[in-house]
């Protein structure tokens, strides 16, 4: 019996001895072949029954050899594991053997570590982070915030701050708002535009939510994305409506292209006669014809922007009121690739209807842009273009032709009837891209377009924080020309662009200046300034005026 | 077999027993012997410590648990580690009944992360069961949520069968899509140059997998930082679109050259628009080191640094703020200097408001104001009521915080318009004039939640904040109620408004009738038109805007309409929309342009639009205009 018993404790014995073995050996095996026999699945569920009976010593041995597994998202995967398991045993160890890794390994083991970490003890963790370099601090932070979704917005500020990396948690706030309002991206988009944070730094989860609104109500939810820009004059602010419209159309040329031809399939559903103001839900057929233009609007003017010649050719297959617009659209996209094609069809299509003048506008100003020289010689010679239009078309284009070849933008303005003005534009131009190349075309500028010439290169001294250069030009124009300078003007563009410095230097000034210096301070609104330095200010200018 | 007495019995057990037990101490006594026997109590201990909580999870058994059970106990596991190995002990076992309820149930999950490592451990074993059934899962998922599960389900199908993954990608669309694609592509690094191009070929996104070539390549190419530079300047891709390989490789050349590299990220983004990439770009380069990177930066000349000093200042903001304003301080005698003041407030202003708003007088004075309208209009997103404790705690750096209050109010009032009115009220006490200023921030949000109220605000102001007209505050808010997509409500409000308002009003509306295909209620509309002084508009403005919109959508329908057209100067108008038009567009026969031209000389139309507009009033009897002196000019056209 004795015998059988000792014979049996060293079977178990020798079983254990084999069990530890075969672990390494399947180790090995699932660290070197990325085996086609199991699935990653599989491979996973390995992966975790080795580390549940691995301890310290072996979980180093592993994270080294992970390193030689080909592929990398098996290798990530394996190596946060490794981590994490490293973590719930002995976090500092783990913390220490993350750190021997090379950068790029580093971080997604450190992810490992501190996801771990963070759960068991929050406090230890951020400290021993707050250690770390930058991209490890990084690293941690983005583990931290992963997993802790259990703390408040402001503790985690705390954490964020602490490691070095404050703004991230912005980003994760907007994650967070459209996942918490999964099921209303149209209020999420809202929301998103008031964020107070850069619009183009959050293109991506715009688009994603653009997309969300769309699949939930269809290209009918555009109206209500496209609502806060309605009253936006300028194009830069319509970035991110036009990254989503664009995304859309890119996404689903087929159904973007039928709304734009059919309009919104709910609207069809109903009586084709807008006049009916039979109600349907709460809006009116009415307002939902205005919806949907508004939307197919949208839509058509993406679609010029991505493929102008595939608008352009199925121009007959939109509804006729949409044809201007799809145009004037196309022919400006056109313009910059095939621009041979786009002169010629600008003279035969038929569709310009009424906008004829802003199509030849906006077209004349994108191919300014592209390519001045040969813009300039198509407005300068372009027999369909009256007198008044051309010397507007000029403007844009000697502006864009002064930045490439400022010589023959000057050569060209002197010769236009309006010569001053060009003028007076094109160093408005010049002096906004490069200050110094404008300063030494001032001595070309005829004596008429001197004084404004003068101005805005000595504005946009000011702009650049050259104010001692910008007073001496002026200076020396008044004494060059012996015409008065608006020194009120001049301080006006100062006291906007830095009322505290101007405050600073108006000691500095003679009295005449300093007059005025303090007259522009007083009469613009400063909140910058203190009642104090406001006070100063107003003696120096009532006492300039008595 | 003889058998035994119970006395016999006892001895025998007893016997096995004691061999037993003694079998059992000598096995620990060698098995320990196994074991680390370095330091044998200090790994007893820790195990006992730190694997007490694995030891918990493991006595229970998981493969025997329903999926309710399982997931019950998942939640309650307080260990990312344990809760994956519970999870994939028992997904091993799990049937696609189980998955599909441990899915639907995941759903309950309170917390974001346990939902998201639940879900997609368990869409990994569903593909290998049945990858369509999970992308049908997937579809049914809010979409701001499925990035996750998708990666999940693409590298476990991709890893599987390619061919069917890739088909797979291809009934999802956009950022779905992109991120199936990029879980194939992360998963199968296998892949052949060709046969990534063409599977983003098929799934039409080339520029992904152009990305993930670029990456892998740059990574090959890290022991030579300027090779792998010059390589991602030489792709196919925009620099715009690989910020971060940039910033690596811009990161590992300063390591072996200096800051020196810097120049080359200058070059790349030299406009001021560029700022904001080329601090992505350098910011590994100089995030360790920001002083001696200031310092380099000053040795620089003028044309060679670029947009270098302001790309700094933000990484300084951004890394440490109070290092940053030191390092500026020294810049004093540069030009640049208040810029750099300026972009480093801005920069921390907007990262972390609170952190700016509690060091303000860290703030130089010139870049004060700016900052805290930066900083205050993230808190006002954020925590309206934080952002005026903020604001009155520091209110005291700047002369007036007027603007401060209005931006609060503006903020607040996207999200709840009616407490932000309620706190303008009580703000502004019995300064009627900073009540005025304020209720324009916040009225036009009000129309949404309350638009009787927004209605009585906006009689109660003077300017509109959509058109430079006095008295037409009212016209804000049927235009908002337009951006809700109510226009006929707006129509039905028109009565209500004052006049100078009503004109902008029906301008607006009768525009947006022509766009809804039904210009002939905005001919009804125009009959409502008031005609007002400041500006010169009225009709004739309203009835030129309307024809000429109607006439470019719709010519054929206009010209039908003459006929109807009861006043002789509108009719003309009209007409004269038609004429022009035919010039680009040949949209009527002749004899119909001969109609209209017709129509046009028996009512010509004199002087430019204001001009019209004094001609309709005398003829209306509402002027004299013997009385006007008309400038010459408005007559010439």
């Amino acid at each position: 019996m004795l015998a059988a018993t000792i014979l049996w404790a060293s079977v178990q014995i020798a079983e254990e001895v084999q069990a530890q073995a075969t672990d390494v050996t399947s180790t090995n095996r699932l660290v070197h072949n990325s085996a086609d026999k199991v699935t990653a699945f599989e491979r996973s569920v390995a992966l975790y029954a080795i580390l549940d009976r691995a301890e310290e010593e072996t979980l180093l041995e592993l994270l080294r050899d992970s390193r030689d597994i080909e592929h990398a998202s098996e290798r990530h995967e394996t190596q946060i594991a490794i981590a994490s398991r490293f973590a719930a045993i002995n976090p500092r160890e783990a913390l220490e053997a993350a750190l021997e890794f090379p950068k790029a390994e580093r971080l997604l083991i450190l992810e490992g570590v501190f996801a771990e970490w963070s759960e068991s003890d929050l406090a230890s963790a951020t400290k021993a982070a707050a250690h770390l370099g930058r991209d490890s601090r990084l690293a941690a932070l983005k583990a931290i915030l992963d997993i802790r979704d259990d703390l408040d917005l402001n503790e985690l500020r705390s954490i964020a701050r602490e490691l070095g990396h404050a703004n991230y948690v912005n980003k994760q706030e907007s994650e967070l708002l459209t996942i918490d309002l999964a099921e209303a991206p149209i209020e999420v988009w809202h929301r998103m535009i008031h964020d107070g944070l850069e619009d183009a730094s959050q293109l991506d989860t715009f688009v994603q939510v653009a997309e969300a609104a769309v699949e939930k109500d269809g290209f009918d939810a555009l109206f209500h994305l496209h609502a806060p820009f309605s009253k936006v004059l300028f194009d830069e602010e319509y970035l991110v409506l036009d990254v989503a419209v664009e995304a859309l159309v890119r996404n689903d040329p087929q159904s973007t292209w039928r709304y734009i031809q059919q309009g919104s399939p709910s609207e069809l559903e109903l009586s084709g006669d807008p006049t009916d103001l039979q109600e349907s839900g709460s809006r009116t057929k009415r307002d939902r014809a205005y919806m949907t233009n508004v939307v197919q609007e949208l839509l058509l003017k993406s679609w010029a922007t991505r493929d102008p010649a595939f608008v352009l050719e199925r121009i007959e297959q939109i509804p006729r009121r949409l044809q201007a617009l799809a145009c004037e659209r196309a022919l400006e996209e056109l313009i910059v690739t095939e621009p041979k094609q786009a002169v010629e069809l600008i003279k035969s299509l038929k569709h310009l209807g009424t906008s004829r003048e802003r199509t030849v506008w906006r077209f004349v100003r994108r191919w300014s842009e592209a390519s001045p020289s040969a813009a300039l010689a198509w407005v300068q010679s372009e027999q369909s273009i009256g007198d008044e239009q051309r010397q507007d078309l000029l403007t844009y284009v000697l502006s864009s032709l002064a930045l490439e070849n400022p010589d023959l933008a000057l050569e060209v303005a002197v010769l236009q009837p309006n010569s001053a003005q060009l003028e007076q534009r094109l160093m408005y131009e010049i002096a906004q891209k490069d200050v110094e190349a404008a300063i030494n075309m001032l001595p070309m500028i005829s004596e008429e377009g001197q004084y404004s010439a003068n101005a805005w290169v000595a504005e946009r001294l000011i702009m650049n924080g050259e104010v001692d250069r910008a007073v001496a030009l002026r200076r020396q124009f008044e004494k060059d020309t012996g015409e008065s300078v608006n020194w009120f003007m001049f301080f006006l563009n100062w006291a906007r662009e830095n009322p505290v410095q101007l405050f600073e230097r108006l000691d500095d000034l003679p009295p005449k200046l300093r007059f005025e210096g303090a007259h522009a301070l007083d009469y613009y609104y400063v909140p910058e300034l203190t009642q104090e330095q406001k006070d100063t200010v107003q003696a120096i200018y009532e006492a300039g005026q008595n | 077999m003889k058998r035994l007495s119970a006395l016999q019995w006892i001895g025998v057990v007893c016997g096995v027993l004691v061999v037993v037990a003694v079998s059992i101490l000598i096995y620990q006594h060698v098995s320990l012997l196994f074991a680390n026997t370095d330091d044998f109590d200090r790994i007893k201990q820790e195990k006992a410590e730190n694997s007490k909580a694995l030891e918990r999870e493991r006595e229970t058994n998981p493969e025997s648990m329903t999926p309710s059970e399982a997931l019950a106990r998942l939640v309650k596991i307080k260990s990312r580690y344990g809760r994956a190995s519970f999870l994939f002990s028992w997904l091993a076992k799990a049937n696609k009944t189980d998955l599909i309820e441990v899915l639907r149930n995941s759903e309950k999950v309170e917390r974001n992360a346990y939902r998201d490592e639940i879900q997609s451990a368990t869409i990994r074993k569903l593909a290998t069961l049945d990858p369509d059934l999970s992308l049908q899962w997937i579809s049914d998922q809010p979409r701001v949520r499925r990035a996750l599960v998708l990666t999940s389900l693409f590298r476990e199908w991709s890893h599987s069968d390619l061919d069917n993954a890739v088909e797979g990608a291809k009934s999802i669309n956009g950022s779905d899509r992109k991120t199936a694609l990029e879980a194939i592509l992360s998963a199968r690094s296998d892949l052949a140059t060709n046969d990534i191009l063409d599977i983003a070929s098929e799934l039409e996104l080339e520029e992904v997998a152009l990305y993930s070539i670029s990456s892998t390549q740059t990574l090959e190419l890290l022991e030579d930082p300027a090779l792998a530079w010059a390589f991602l300047l030489g792709d196919s891709l925009d620099d715009t679109e690989q910020l971060d390989l940039l910033e690596l490789v811009a990161s590992a050349w300063e390591v072996e050259e200096g800051f020196d590299v810097l120049l080359q990220a200058a070059r790349l983004f030299p406009s001021k628009d560029d700022r904001s990439a080329l601090s992505s770009v350098i910011t590994g380069a100089v995030s360790n080191n920001i002083e001696d990177a200031f310092a380099w930066l000053r040795n620089v000349s003028l044309l060679e640094r670029g947009e270098l000093p302001c790309a700094l200042a933000m990484v300084a903001a951004l890394t440490d703020p109070e290092i940053a304003f030191e390092e500026i301080a020294a810049w004093s005698d540069d030009p640049i200097h208040v810029q750099l003041e300026k972009t480093a407030a801005n920069t921390w202003a907007q990262t972390d408001p609170r952190a700016m708003l509690d060091e303000i007088e860290m703030i130089p004075q010139s870049a004060r104001v700016g900052a805290m309208e930066l900083a205050l209009t993230r808190l006002a997103y954020e925590s309206p009521t934080e952002a005026i404790e903020y604001m009155e705690a520091t209110k005291r750096f700047v002369r007036s915080d007027t603007q401060f209050a209005r931006t609060i109010a503006q903020q607040w009032s996207h999200t709840d318009p009616e407490a932000a009115l309620e706190w303008v009220i009580d703000y502004s006490g019995e300064d009627q004039e900073l009540l005025e200023s304020l209720r324009r921030s916040v009225f036009r949000n009000l129309v949404r939640v309350d638009f009787e109220r927004a209605l009585d605000i906006s009689r109660n102001s003077t300017w509109s904040t959509l058109v430079n007209a006095q008295d037409a505050a009212e016209y804000d808010v049927l235009w908002e109620l337009t951006q809700l997509g109510m226009i006929d409500d707006a129509i039905a409000f028109l009565p209500q408004v004052h006049e100078q308002a009503r004109y902008f009003a029906i301008n607006d509306l009768g525009n947006k009738l022509v766009r809804a295909g039904d210009p002939f209620k905005a001919i009804e509309l125009g009959a409502e038109a008031p005609a007002i002084d400041a500006p010169l508009v009225g009709p004739v403005s309203y009835f030129d805007g309307i024809f000429n919109l109607w006439a470019t959508r719709n010519p054929q329908q206009l010209f039908d309409t003459l006929p109807s057209i009861s006043s002789p100067m509108f009719r003309s108008i009209a007409a004269k929309k038609l004429v022009d038009l035919q010039v680009a567009t040949p949209a009527l026969t002749e004899e119909q342009v001969l109609t209209a031209q017709a129509i046009l000389s028996e009512r010509p139309l004199k002087g430019n639009i204001w001009a019209q507009e004094l001609e309709w009033r005398a003829e209306e009897g509402l002027i004299d205009l013997d009385q006007i002196v008309v400038p010459e000019e408005w007559l010439e056209e």
